[in-house]
């Protein structure tokens, strides 16, 4: 059977990893947002087993968090903004500066910093070319701010960029 | 214009600038006391993500995902029934990879029969 070709194994170490990713992904730090990023996580694992497959063979944690993040994509766009949950008095914290931020640098900025991937392996995730990785997670840390940027105002901020120096290498 | 740009300064501070650069950032910071610090804050908010979030890891995983985790022939059971919630949540019936790599499964094999017929054509007008 396709299902019994796939190491099980390597997919099972990745799943507390992937959960943390997907809490990251999330809009709100609410205990039904938690249940939610489950709920991706449990699907994309079920997908690794369903597929008997090249991708999955040929780097299983790439092939994971990049079908997690397009998981995490529909799910977005089937709740959009004005149709999540209001009234939720969010508690000030890093979680929920985070979750102010645009998705796609969230995902950048979280794949770089908490999942600890290279910019060519987030590049890789999202598809994106490895300058294109460095820019969001440019602007993620922008949107964050942080009191000391807050206190630097606009004289500090500069925008991402493209520098001609800043060569693409695998 | 600054000579180094917002985006080599945040890959300095993930250690993905250019080695042959890295002197000239490093100069560059300590003539800027401003963006130091900022490379500094930048660093210290880094360190926070990583622990808030690291205590996801040492959570023990919910049942459901629990038993998606390690299937047995024993208790592997169909997929639709290890899904109440995800059902509440619908997710997309196909997957945009999967569409992605049955279509580089098409280009490749159009690639290797074009190249069947080239041959062919070739050997015969030889």
């Amino acid at each position: 059977m396709r299902e019994n070709r796939r190491p099980l194994g390597e997919v099972e170490g990745h799943i507390p990893a992937l959960r943390r990713y997907a809490r990251g992904l999330m809009d709100h730090d609410h205990p039904d947002s938690a249940a939610c990023a489950d709920d991706m996580v449990r699907e994309v694992v079920e997908r690794s087993r369903r597929h008997g497959h090249l991708a999955v063979f040929k780097n299983p944690r790439l092939w994971l968090y990049a079908t997690l993040t397009t998981c995490n994509r529909a799910r977005a766009r089937k709740s959009p903004p004005e149709a999540r949950p209001t009234g939720l008095t969010p508690a000030p914290g890093v979680r929920n500066s985070l979750a102010k931020v645009v998705l796609e640098d969230r995902e950048a900025l979280l794949l770089v910093v908490v999942e600890g991937f290279s910019y060519a392996q987030a590049a890789s995730i999202l598809g994106l070319s490895r300058l294109g990785v460095a820019n969001r997670v440019a602007r993620a840390r922008q949107q964050l701010g942080g009191p000391l940027e807050a206190t630097l105002g606009g004289q500090a901020r500069r925008k991402p960029d493209l520098p001609p120096y800043l060569r693409l290498v695998k | 214009m600054s000579p180094i740009s917002e985006t080599e300064l945040n890959a300095y501070v993930d250690g993905e600038s250019f080695p042959e650069r890295q002197a000239l950032i490093e100069a560059w910071l300590a003539r800027n006391p401003v963006e130091a610090a900022r490379a500094k804050a930048w660093r210290r908010q880094d360190q926070v993500l990583r622990a808030t979030f690291g205590r996801i890891l040492s959570e023990p995983l919910p049942p459901g995902l629990a038993e998606a985790a390690s299937p047995t022939p024993a208790n592997a059971r169909p997929v639709a029934a290890l899904r109440p919630m995800a059902q509440a949540r619908p997710m997309p019936a196909t997957h945009p990879c999967d569409a992605r790599d049955r279509l580089a499964l098409i280009a490749a094999g159009s690639f290797l029969a074009g190249a069947g017929v080239a041959c062919l054509a070739g050997y015969w007008i030889a």
